[in-house]
């Protein structure tokens, strides 16, 4: 067959870098192929995408050397506009990518630049509309949108373009998880059903692996790996990991079990597919069941009681809300969007001001307290941690709040106490060899573990994280949860909104699931996931390693097994009965 | 105040008419509040700019005020320095050393309804035109390139993005404890901790940006293909050329 | 098969080189209303200003006025670009319903030649403090003398304008050109304008 994309012996370097990113790479794609691209970060994947549609070398400037063939044109000898019928490609920032103010024009406008003819522009949008779900949405102000809803509009866009070839270059990084699948379902139909060929650049490839027909690994600036996802996970699931890939859980279970002496037919990817292959071999049931997390001497941290509260508009954010956070404990707030999260943890921080008796802080009722009193004792860390930054080095980010508290203006001179809270912060965290640089030109994991620090810099022991590993690799993500964990050894409160259910089980001890602004579940994070109504209602997607043992259990399990270590110690518990 | 293009999606004459008839109107208007400096002529003008934004826009009168009372408060403090600055003759009240004029107050009057008037003018025209009109007249009855004319949209659409981005910025910066410490220097140190992410924010999108548009084809061609015309309609013929014949008699009179 | 070797920078673009590209036309969109957006949230010094009082302490912060044509040029480096920027976020202006209608137009261009004039007596080759701060200043007269007889400032009195005049020109000088060159070197630095003229610039003087 011939492939549709050939890169032959590729290198590129960026304008004014010397480092190549693209070095002497080669890589086929077939027509009708379903592709998955997986590398760490500054392995050339994005590069790579930039190429087969020739904003590199067209736009962005530099040395490019070998051959590039994308459906029979030579990339390299040709202009965008040549190239925009064979293959349309969709970003990672929903925002930035749409340029238009209304979804009927953001779809109309790459036919519109190539001189479509007006009538068959309105087909277009009818189909591409159509096909990604959007249809009614015509008129509709693109900001207006959801994330989930803008990545639809920006594949309706690249459709209306009729390529032969989908290019999503992290195009799911910053949804949540329901918005994801959506993403991933629609994929399937185009590919499936419309014949599209496919390549996917993607860090979270759960939801998506089974889908791919062949996988590529990415590192350095050339492909070490290719093959089905079978061949690939099997083999070299551990250099994945090494590199900091995100890989499927069940395949990293299944790679346990092989060491342990299991052997399969076809390397399990999915949960189908484990569950295929295990079902007979392997039974949960066996598991003794402690409590996870219930000591009732611990004083609690945070206390909520009965608080509602209502949108300026008018509309229900919160309803009669009640629990409690001991001290010390790892909280995960979740829930979909739009489900009164961030509303919630906006009234432990004082953001909002909570109603008289509706919530506590150590203890106090913090009605009225003022924000900025707000912060001596609890640490609040963005999303976006540049959002945060004050200050113009690393050293100054970390000990502002301290300067500030302690009335240390401009020109006095630094209390050695300061300075040793600020090098003993940044030595946490290994940055101390860099606390003269800019905060913006670090790292994005690094600008995130800088943001915790210097957010508790005056040693507050309540932290609140907000979607803290939002479209982070699983290296720079468990580093980061690392730190959290280290925070918890210290006796502090961390409580995290997040997506990330996997982070979830791994390293947090219990969950408050909000719905519709109200809390459907508060309870331990084993405990959640036996519950399939909370999981169902609020959209929750179950880890797959829980949906693996809830099929290969016989009875009703009463805590679920959410870890890839509780999972073979289900195993040895059977060993022990026999 | 938001940046946000301030469109009212509604039907009328003036939503009927398409954008350069109305900035041929707009023109009209600014000729004639600038060639008189008294009261009258000034106050008629407004009155002539209320009834149009009521009955010609089908704007409601409370929309004209919200839209202009910033502009009015500014206004009177404007006028209020006007009237005390500008020297006059006829005295017509003193309070100790405080003379007010007849003249002086005639020119403030006058002045000052002077920017009232432009800013009504401009309020029905922002009002009524759809921003994709204003930019298809630009490039299809004006021949600005498209590709220019289109950062137009580029700049609207950022509108929003950027101003979620600046409250949450607000936020994020107040936890950390900026706004505790007083002093205009501190003031200003702020303004930079402000700007700073949100230029940086804006800017990390631009090449994607640009990337995308290209790659959709943005400047392959010197013209394109639209979804959306204009056109000029006879009302609005007849429009801007009765105001045309009013401004070009009124200037005429006013000269001679 | 032959290996194909290519360098991109062919002779059509070098010749085109003071055409804007669209990165440069989406910063220029962008810093077109990142300034206004900044403003809405930054009241409070303006509030301060005018608390104080009076016509020539509101001329301190004109030059903020003229700040995001200053730094397109000062960053993009290409003739037009201050014209441009200031241009668009006039007519952005208007669209939000803001000032003066025409009026804020007029001011736009106006400050947007002014700008354009200052760099262009330095043949858009210098980009240091004394170009920036000659683009600030040649942004104020020509408004300024629009706005006296707009706004009626010309009944006030030679010495009355004359303090005002002053005034608006030393904000041209620190609040639109110094501030500009201060912010562009900083983003610069950050590695964020990578493939703009300043940046090609910076590198080609670190070589030297």
């Amino acid at each position: 067959m011939e492939p549709i994309i050939q890169l032959k012996n590729v290198s590129y370097t960026y304008e004014d870098e010397t480092e190549p990113v693209l070095k002497n790479l080669s890589l086929e794609i077939y027509k009708g192929e379903f592709v998955l691209i997986v590398g760490p970060s500054g392995s050339g994947k994005s590069t790579v995408c930039q190429t087969f549609n020739g904003i590199i070398p067209n736009v962005l400037e530099g040395t490019i050397e070998g051959e590039i063939k994308v459906d029979d044109k030579d990339v390299l000898n040709l202009e965008l506009k040549d190239l925009s019928t064979s293959m349309g490609l969709v970003f990672q920032d929903p925002d930035a990518q749409l340029c238009n103010i209304y979804v009927e024009d953001e779809v109309a406008f790459a036919p519109e630049n190539l001189k479509v003819h007006p009538d068959e522009i309105r087909n277009r949008i009818v189909d591409s509309l159509e096909k990604v779900g959007m249809l009614g949405f015509e008129h509709r102000k693109v900001f207006e949108l959801s994330g989930g809803q803008k990545q639809k509009v920006g594949i309706a866009s690249v459709l209306a373009m009729k390529p032969k070839i989908l290019v999503l270059d992290n195009a799911t990084a910053n949804l949540d998880p329901q918005a994801t699948k959506d993403i991933f379902d629609l994929l399937k139909v185009l590919h499936q059903d419309y014949g599209h060929t496919i390549v996917v650049v993607e860090n979270k490839i759960d939801d998506l692996i089974h889908l791919v027909d062949r996988l590529l690994v990415m590192e350095d600036g050339s492909v070490i790996s290719a093959g089905s996802p079978q061949h690939v996970l099997e083999n070299s699931i551990d250099k994945l990991t090494e590199m900091g890939l995100w890989v499927p859980e069940i395949s990293e279970l299944c790679v346990r079990l092989k060491e342990i002496g299991f052997n399969f037919n076809q390397f399990p990817i999915s949960v189908e597919d484990a569950v295929a292959e295990l079902k007979g071999r392997w039974e949960v049931n066996k598991l003794v069941e402690k409590p996870s997390y219930n000591d009732e001497s611990i004083s609690d941290a945070i206390t909520v009681k009965h608080l509602t509260y209502h949108y300026p508009n008018g509309t229900k954010a919160l309803y009669d809300v009640n629990f409690s956070i001991k001290k010390g404990e790892f909280v995960a707030i979740l829930g979909t969007n739009g489900s009164g999260k961030t509303t919630l943890v906006k009234h432990l921080m004082g953001i909002i001001s909570p109603p008289k008796g509706s919530v506590f802080v150590n203890g106090k009722d913090i009605h009225k307290r003022d924000l900025l009193e707000m912060t001596d004792h609890i640490g609040y860390v963005f999303q976006n941690p540049e959002h945060q930054f004050v200050a113009d080095n690393v050293f100054e980010e970390t000990i502002y709040s301290l300067k500030v508290k302690n009335k240390v203006g401009r020109g006095h001179e630094l209390p050695q106490e300061i300075i040793d809270e600020g090098n003993k912060a940044l030595n946490m965290i290994n940055l101390l060899d860099q606390k003269d640089k800019h905060p913006f030109v670090l790292s994005g994991g690094e600008k995130r573990r800088l943001s915790v620090v210097a957010s508790l810099i005056l040693g507050q022991d309540i932290v609140i994280l907000d979607e803290p590993t939002t479209g982070q690799d699983y290296a720079s993500a468990t580093k980061l949860l690392e730190l959290c964990h280290d925070l918890q050894s210290q006796g502090k409160t961390v409580i995290m909104i997040t997506h990330d259910i996997r982070l979830v089980c791994k390293w947090a001890n219990s969950a408050i699931v909000m719905n519709n602004g109200q809390m459907i579940f508060n309870g331990g994070v084993k405990e959640l996931f036996v519950q399939d109504h909370v999981l169902k209602k609020a959209s929750l997607i179950e880890p797959p390693i829980s949906q693996l043992a809830k099929a290969l259990s016989n009875v009703q399990l009463k805590q679920g097994i959410i870890t890839i270590d509780q999972f073979i110690q289900t195993a040895e518990r059977v060993k022990e009965a026999l | 105040m938001s940046l946000a293009f301030q469109y009212h999606e509604k039907k009328s004459f003036m939503h009927r008419i398409d954008p350069i008839t109305k900035v041929v109107w707009m023109m009209c208007i600014s000729v004639l509040v600038f060639i008189y400096e008294s009261a009258i002529p000034q106050l008629i003008l407004f009155a002539v700019m209320l009834l149009t934004a009521i009955l010609l826009a089908n704007l409601s009168f409370t929309f004209v005020i919200r839209g202009i009372w910033i502009m009015a408060l500014f206004s009177i403090g404007f006028f209020i320095i006007q009237t005390l600055l500008v020297p006059g003759e006829t005295v017509v009240y003193s309070i100790g050393p405080l003379v007010i004029h007849k003249e002086s107050l005639d020119f403030a009057t006058a002045i000052t309804f002077r920017i009232l008037t432009i800013f009504t003018s401009s309020l029905i025209f922002v009002a009524t035109s759809d921003p994709r009109d204003i930019v298809i007249s630009l490039t299809q009855k004006l021949k600005i390139p498209y590709r220019y004319a289109y950062s137009l949209f580029v700049a609207l659409r950022f509108v929003p993005t950027l101003e979620s981005e600046a409250k949450i910025i607000e936020a994020a910066q107040k936890i950390r404890g900026v706004g505790k410490q007083k002093g205009l220097k501190n003031k200003i140190e702020n303004l930079k901790r402000f700007s700073l992410p949100l230029l940086m924010g804006a800017i990390r999108r631009v090449q994607v940006t640009a990337n995308t548009m290209e790659s959709k084809g943005y400047g392959a061609y010197a013209d394109r293909t639209y979804i959306r015309t204009i056109n000029f309609s006879k009302q609005g013929i007849l429009f801007a050329g009765a105001w045309i014949t009013l401004t070009v008699c009124l200037v005429v009179l006013r000269f001679i | 098969m032959g290996e194909t070797v290519k360098v991109v920078q062919s002779p059509k673009k070098k010749a085109k080189a003071n055409r804007f590209t669209t990165v440069d036309i989406v910063l220029m969109a962008i810093l077109a209303i990142v300034n206004g957006v900044a403003m809405t949230y930054l009241a409070m010094l303006n509030q301060l200003l005018t608390a104080l009082g009076g016509p020539i302490l509101t001329s301190i912060t004109l030059g903020l006025y003229s700040i995001s044509g200053v730094l397109a040029a000062y960053i993009i480096r290409k003739p037009g670009a201050a014209l441009f920027t200031l241009t668009l976020a006039g007519v952005v202006q208007i669209l939000s319903g803001n000032p003066n209608g025409l009026i804020s137009i007029t001011a736009a261009v106006t400050d947007g030649l002014g700008v354009e004039l200052g760099f262009a007596l330095f043949r858009y080759k210098r980009w240091d403090w004394l170009s920036v701060s000659v683009s600030g200043i040649l942004a104020v007269p020509v408004w300024f003398v629009i706005s006296s007889f707009w706004f009626g400032y010309y009944k006030w009195g030679m010495s009355i304008l004359l303090l005002a005049f002053g005034v608006r020109c030393l904000s041209g000088i620190v609040t639109s050109g110094w501030l500009s060159k201060l912010i562009g070197d900083i983003l610069v630095k950050t590695n964020l304008l990578k493939g703009f003229k300043i940046d090609k610039d910076r590198k080609a003087k670190e070589v030297k």
